[in-house]
């Protein structure tokens, strides 16, 4: 079944693939393709000292389970799950989960591309990079606006 | 006669509200979108009103998202008394 969620906490990869071939009854997959998104320590040669994400959360849902769904719909993909975490985050941790299982890998991993920059794109969900301590919006593809200059 | 709205705020937009998420606006009947940005901009700041008419870059990409009741609208739009108007900056997930 396609899910998302917005989420806080981080999840167990091995739980998700599971998830994944748990529900495959048939059997049908021949990939399960995971893409974790990961918090950047260094951004144009600046320390990041956290990122912090907001959502519209009700739309962010809505249009991350339109995507699921779509995605999971097209022939040969099996299933689509996309998690995105919110708040503030460390270097290194968790940011977002696309998890993708297909008859096969090129299926699988082109879904799970594709997903990915439309989660990037289309669902209204916010970051900003706090790198020492000044805040920095980043709007659209890489677009930065920096807080002190609003 | 007056209408009321609730507005809320996204993001950067939140900056530049110095940190207030959402504030009601009363406004004369028959005003517009355009309307309300224009009271947020002397009440709140004038910059708010920059970036939705001129975009927070160059891009197209960079366009602010005026959400009426949950449906993406225009500055021309008519308000009616308790519509709901979301401000969306764009998105950067992932």
């Amino acid at each position: 079944m396609p899910e998302a969620k917005i989420i806080k906490e981080p999840i167990s990869i091995d739980a998700l693939v599971n998830s994944l071939k748990e529900l495959d009854e048939e059997k049908r997959a021949g990939a399960v393709v995971v893409f974790v998104g990961v918090v950047k320590g260094v951004v144009d040669k600046e320390k990041v000292d956290y990122l912090e994400y907001e959502a519209y959360v009700e739309k962010a849902l809505e249009e991350m389970n339109r995507i699921a769904r779509e995605l999971s719909s097209r022939e040969g993909v099996i299933d689509v799950k996309i998690y995105h975490r919110i708040d503030k985050l460390k270097p290194g941790e968790d940011i977002v989960y696309i998890a993708v299982s297909g008859v096969n890998r090129e299926t699988a991993f082109s879904t799970a591309w594709e997903a990915i920059d439309r989660v990037k794109h289309e669902v209204p969900i916010w970051k900003k990079e706090v790198k020492g301590g000044k805040g920095v919006w980043v709007l659209g593809e890489g677009h930065r606006v920096s807080e002190d200059k609003l | 006669m007056l209408v009321k709205v609730k507005v809320k705020f996204y993001g950067p937009f939140k900056v530049l509200t110095h940190g207030i998420s959402e504030t009601y606006v009363a406004l004369d009947e028959g005003a517009t979108v355009r309307d309300l940005i224009e009271k947020l901009a002397l009440t709140i700041s004038r910059k708010l009103a920059e970036v939705i008419y001129k975009g927070w870059g160059e891009d197209e990409e960079l366009q602010t998202i005026l959400l009426v009741n949950g449906s993406a609208t225009t500055l021309d739009h008519k308000l009616k008394d308790g519509d709901e108007i979301l401000l969306l900056p764009p998105a950067s997930g992932g």
